[in-house]
């Protein structure tokens, strides 16, 4: 076992190299627990209201006007219908209501007291709907059977008060496992970085002419050799991804042991066999050691930055998108962002995430053999 | 003598060009065979061909007997080499590098810490051991680069220019070596560019030109496939008349007059006592000289001769 005993003495004067890439990965795991603090409490946002109150200021409109403040943030605005609609046009505000002239009679009367109210295009204008027809529904109730003004207005007061506790039910940790699925993301750079640059450093040294044929001399068998060094780069590889593994149980604890945690851990092994495969093909293609560092750079940041693995996919182009679907890393990300989603496993959450492994094996393997091939083809020539 | 590498008829083409041709060459057991040639004569293409590094056209090669082959291992492990490139890791340091190479050959640990500690003697780098490759001097990467192809013992040993850019203690030190491992009971095969070593440690020397062997021998024998007896050099005091030049040209057995500025140089194609011939003359004929000295032709003459260039070339 001489060559592989070799292996990793030549990799140890690499050490420098190697761990400069997982000084990044404890870098960006650093990172990723300081960030992306997925909150499970939520508070309710309030919608902007323009209020124009062409009615007086009677009780009945002052309560109306104090459960607006209460729901919504009122915005001072001239009433002035251009300077209105202009606000409302440039959503700084999401609706206009129109208080009428002679809204108090109308409703202390039992008559038809519905207010304008215009309605903006932003998402919280149907929520502003939402906060009047609340009111209104129980102050026309309460009006029906009470006549004191004041026994209105406190009963729909308390009415309004009444409110129900919301509990979500969630049986995963959305917090940890986002941040667990951040870590692998992360990690795709330096799990790139690291396997490209063992991998191909030492096969840069072997597959060197002089070196090769010394050893092509010697009464060690070729294959024995190379077997040797294959063993070599799949116990470095297993031991980076041991690595990798402890160092995120030891971030995100428990949740790794769920399945969603052991997922994300069969996912990066699925991901650390491709990344080997892209060593090997780099090691195949480039024989000088400065070539390496610039196609790590290019592959493991690159790959980083257009699969989604420092940006989320959903702020990249389309194009860059769809660039990134022809590179493995995208896939393990989008993996890695799948899992922390799922809740049930069953035949339809697994099917993706099988079908993306499978994706990436598939990449694996025509690296590998482009690898032999051109390998092959070297030999002959 | 016990014949340890038999080649005949080999032939090595690259398209139109012949890079050997027909070559037929024995190796005996124990001796030192010199593998000399110009550049682009053939010898490493040769050698690469014995070894199986290159496939060759027609002929055959046996090694031990046998025929060699890439999946020859048994000779394989009897045959060492020696490269002319340096061949090591820089990330391994003197002994790793020796230790790597031997371990090619030898599993045992313990045998190999052994042979490795004897190639460290050999070649005298005890005191660097720990160094990196990168640390040494160009005649101490050479000795290491020889370590590694000696380490495991083998029997049969090619050194292709192992003395190439080294410092003149460094390439005694190296030929030391190559003395001891004959020694030792090794044969080895020897190309070099250097005349002076050929003709120090070579038993035998065949000479290579346009692939083909244009000479063989020992180094007596090959000194007298050319017509030169001796060179006798003439410093002199006064210039040379005309007279005087032919006369010495007409002199026995002359037959190459070379005039420098202040000295002659004859070229004798025999004669036994040319010396004290010309020293007769230069005194009666009242020529004023320093020095007078006579040299006998050397393999790099041999070679001129053979081959119309210098082996530097």
């Amino acid at each position: 076992m001489i060559v592989f005993k070799n292996y990793f003495k030549i990799l140890n004067k690499h050490k420098g190299v190697i761990l400069l890439y997982v000084g990044i990965l404890l870098l960006f795991t650093l990172f990723s627990t300081q960030s992306n603090n997925n909150t499970q409490s939520f508070v309710a946002s309030k919608p902007n209201v323009a209020v124009i109150n062409n009615d007086s200021k009677t009780e009945i409109v002052n309560n109306l006007y104090r459960y607006l403040e209460e729901n919504t943030d009122i915005i001072d605005i001239e009433n002035n219908d251009s300077k209105l609609n202009d606000a409302l046009f440039y959503q700084e505000i999401d609706a206009i209501i129109y208080i009428y002239d002679g809204y108090t009679n109308d409703y202390l009367s039992n008559k038809e007291n519905n207010l304008n109210v215009k309605y903006g295009n932003t998402v919280y204008s149907s929520y502003v709907d939402m906060i009047l027809k609340r009111y209104f529904k129980i102050a026309d109730i309460v009006n029906d059977d009470v006549n004191s003004t004041d026994d209105i207005i406190s009963i729909i007061n308390n009415s309004l008060k009444n409110t129900t506790e919301v509990e979500i039910k969630n049986t995963l940790d959305v917090d940890t496992i986002s941040k667990a699925s951040y870590f692998f993301n992360y990690a795709n750079y330096s799990i790139l970085a690291i396997c490209i640059y063992s991998t191909a450093i030492i096969l840069i040294r072997f597959n060197n002419k002089k070196i090769k044929n010394r050893n092509n001399i010697s009464s060690k068998k070729s294959s024995s050799i190379t077997k040797e060094l294959y063993l070599g780069n799949l116990v470095f590889v297993l031991f980076v991804w041991l690595f990798v593994v402890a160092l995120s149980i030891f971030i995100n604890k428990d949740i790794m042991f769920t399945i969603n945690g052991m997922l994300l851990i069969v996912n990066s092994l699925v991901f650390m066999i491709c990344a080997l495969s892209v060593g090997f093909l780099i090691g195949i293609f480039f024989n000088n050691e400065s070539a390496i560092a610039a196609a790590v750079n290019i592959i493991a940041l690159g790959t980083s930055f257009i699969c989604g693995s420092f940006i989320p996919v959903e702020y990249l182009p389309n194009t860059v998108v769809a660039i990134s679907k022809v590179l493995p890393s995208y896939w393990f990300i989008q993996n890695n962002n799948l899992i922390k989603t799922i809740e049930v496993f069953n035949y339809n959450t697994i099917i993706p995430l099988i079908i993306n492994m499978f994706i990436i094996i598939i990449f694996a393997f025509s690296f590998f053999m482009m690898a032999v091939i051109y390998n092959k083809k070297r030999i002959k020539n | 003598m016990k014949k340890i590498i038999e080649i005949k008829n080999l032939t090595k083409k690259y398209k139109q060009l012949t890079a050997i041709d027909n070559l037929s060459f024995d190796v005996y057991e124990n001796e030192i065979l010199g593998l000399l040639g110009p550049n682009g004569s053939g010898k490493s293409t040769t050698i690469n061909s014995i070894l199986s590094l290159l496939n060759y056209d027609s002929g055959s090669i046996k090694i031990f007997n046998k025929e060699m082959s890439p999946e020859a291992y048994d000779i394989k492990s009897k045959i060492g080499v020696v490269f002319q490139d340096v061949a090591v890791f820089e990330e391994l340091t003197v002994i790793e590098n020796i230790d790597y190479f031997c371990g090619l050959y030898i599993n045992d640990k313990k045998i190999r810490k052994e042979y490795v500690k004897d190639a460290i003697d050999l070649v005298g780098l005890n005191e660097f051991i720990k160094f990196y490759p990168k640390q040494l001097s160009g005649g101490l990467l050479r000795r290491l680069n020889i370590a590694c192809g000696i380490a495991h013992k083998p029997k049969v040993i090619f050194l292709d220019e192992p003395t190439v850019a080294v410092d003149p203690q460094s390439r005694n030190s190296i030929l030391e070596g190559i003395k001891k491992l004959r020694e030792n009971g090794a044969t080895i095969i020897y190309t070099t560019h250097y005349m002076e070593e050929v003709e120090i440690i070579c038993d035998r020397i065949i000479i290579i030109d346009k692939g083909k062997i244009i000479a063989k021998g020992n180094k007596e024998e090959l000194k007298k496939l050319v017509n030169i007896e001796e060179k006798i050099t003439i410093e002199l005091l006064e210039k040379l008349s005309n007279v005087q030049k032919e006369k010495i040209i007409k002199l026995n057995h002359v037959v190459e007059f070379v005039e420098a500025e202040k000295s002659i140089v004859l070229t004798y194609s025999s004669g036994r006592k040319n010396l004290s011939d010309l020293i007769e003359f230069m005194n009666n004929s009242k020529i004023k000289y320093s020095r007078i000295y006579s040299e006998l032709p050397t393999l790099n003459d041999v070679f001129l001769e053979l081959t119309g260039k210098e082996l530097r070339d």
